[in-house]
């Protein structure tokens, strides 16, 4: 099965690169990310207040994500549907499970590597003042599995639709209501903050863990019962 | 081979096949005609699994064992109606992808790729972007990842829509090569080409099927041919042929040449042979029309019996 799904993600990351959203998404996190830090005049800026930390990365993350992942993510699925490709791809050998998992990865790949290029901030904030990893490696963690499940989220859903803007508005209505408006146990930002703080509770972990899972399954399972439906 | 029994699809109220069977063997190349919306690509997505029939079986057989999901996708090549391709990507990316897609081991991929690529004629256009090909090539792709895996069974829908005649004729070339050793099912339009490539003819209208056999007797569906007499017709002759039941008309671009409709030739040439020699008919030259295939065809899914 990983054989089938790996096959899938190269597939996706190569159009992933080839698609200038993902560098618009690299340049905007950097720039939102380093100029509360380095140019603004506000309370983060290391410059003026002497303190160093990553605040500003770990306010914006959930908020980015949660916007740019579906952006991301709305082609996945409707553009398979639009060209066609789908009906071909559902003939090859290989298990709906692996093409579910297969689009993921190849989308996810280039999300981590573009959170993960952001950390030459860090790295610079460190040379100037003393900078205390534990949270940020904690952010970081904390970013990637909210990136995962956001994109779990916004793969699933964008699966139920032809139309990308549908695909990335429906997406966005979703993971707008998992990030804002849930008790905050169940609140993707309440647990990505949990996690931002360099705690790795098993809590947290199992709670986006369940979220990934649980979108991808119920993803297979679209995917799966289009296929029959299909005309 | 491929086998079709009972099989019936419907979606919602609409009933694309309806219990409709027939079977392809190995080594057979089976044109699979009917009208748009007749049932063929319902049917073909069935024979690829990608669609679950509602009632009765759809199965292809290889080495005495019906194949299922995985095993059958590992084996069927498809070449869908549209010729679905990543625009975005170049020919030789199409057919890696494609290649890694069947599992097909890194150190074979190469020969593989080789291989369709000479087949397919696709040499001079590897590193071009499917975006930037023609209609004939992108259909070339098309064909070229269904043979990827050098499967036993091969499904192709409409592989020559939208292509010049040259292009059509490369195509149907590479079919008929391929069919040596494969069984194929082949959608198409074009009826012309069936009896020259096409060991068996399939037509399916309404989702149910109207015809299996070999392509002669298909084209004995057609139950208006003609029969052309070069004489000089005038007025009395065409009185007496009338006078026997026949219908008859001058060709207004060659005025000796008279045509007798007939719904069977053979029986009605012999009648006429007779009563041409009883009048002292000056007959120069009488012969039966060739069947056409789109006359056949339009018999056959108009329900007219031969």
């Amino acid at each position: 099965m990983m054989q089938g799904a790996w096959t899938i993600a190269r597939k996706e990351m190569a159009h992933g690169m080839n698609t200038g959203l993902i560098y618009v998404f690299a340049i905007a996190l950097m720039v939102a990310v380093s100029y509360p830090i380095f140019w603004s005049f506000g309370p983060l800026n290391v410059f003026l207040n002497k303190t160093a930390d990553l605040r500003s990365f770990m306010s914006i993350m959930p908020y980015f994500t949660m916007v740019f992942v579906p952006a991301f993510a709305m082609r996945a699925w409707s553009e398979e549907r639009r060209l066609g490709t789908l009906e071909l791809m559902l003939t090859y050998p290989i298990p709906a499970r692996a093409l579910v998992l297969g689009k993921f990865l190849g989308s996810l790949i280039p999300i981590w590597l573009v959170i993960l290029g952001t950390l030459v901030v860090p790295i610079l904030i460190d040379q100037i003042g003393d900078l205390d990893w534990g949270p940020v490696i904690g952010g970081y963690v904390g970013a990637g599995l909210l990136s995962a499940a956001c994109l779990a989220v916004a793969l699933c859903v964008g699966s139920l639709t032809q139309h990308q803007i549908t695909a990335f508005i429906s997406s966005l209505v979703v993971l707008a209501f998992l990030t804002l408006f849930l008790i905050s146990e169940a609140n993707l930002q309440w647990r990505f903050a949990s996690i931002a703080r360099g705690l790795l509770d098993t809590r947290d972990l199992t709670y986006f863990c369940c979220l990934i899972i649980g979108f991808l399954a119920l993803n297979e399972r679209i995917i799966v019962s289009q296929r029959w439906r299909s005309s | 081979m491929i086998r079709v029994q009972d099989a019936h699809k419907s979606f919602g109220s609409i009933v694309a096949v309806r219990d409709l069977s027939f079977s392809v063997d190995v080594g057979q190349i089976a044109a699979f005609l009917g009208p748009n919306g007749s049932g063929k690509t319902t049917t073909m997505r069935m024979i690829m699994g990608f669609l679950k029939p509602d009632k009765g079986n759809v199965v292809v057989n290889l080495d005495g064992q019906d194949l299922y999901d995985l095993k059958r996708h590992q084996r069927v090549g498809y070449l869908p109606e549209s010729t679905p391709l990543y625009p975005d990507m170049s020919v030789i990316e199409c057919l890696e992808f494609s290649a890694a897609a069947h599992h097909i081991k890194t150190s074979l991929r190469l020969t593989r790729i080789q291989s369709v690529v000479a087949s397919c004629g696709l040499g001079k256009h590897l590193n071009r972007h499917v975006s930037q090909l023609s209609k004939g090539y992108k259909q070339r792709v098309g064909l070229a990842q269904a043979l990827i895996h050098d499967p036993d069974v091969l499904v192709l829908d409409e592989p020559t829509t939208g292509l010049d005649p040259i292009q059509v004729q490369d195509i149907l070339d590479l079919i008929q090569a391929l069919g040596r050793n494969k069984t194929i099912l082949l959608s198409t339009h074009i009826l012309q080409h069936v009896p020259a490539i096409c060991d068996k003819v399939v037509v399916i209208h309404e989702g149910q099927l109207r015809f299996e056999g070999k392509p002669q007797a298909f084209a004995e569906f057609d139950n208006e041919r003609r029969i052309g007499v070069e004489c000089a017709p005038d007025s009395e002759l065409k009185n007496l042929i009338r006078a026997e039941g026949f219908d008859c008309e001058t060709d207004e671009n060659a005025p000796t040449q008279l045509w007798i409709q007939s719904q069977q030739p053979q029986d009605d040439l012999s009648r006429l042979l007779d009563l041409a020699k009883q009048a002292q008919w000056d007959m120069r030259q009488v012969y039966v029309e060739r069947a056409s295939l789109d006359r056949a065809f339009r018999c056959l899914v108009e329900g007219n019996e031969p």
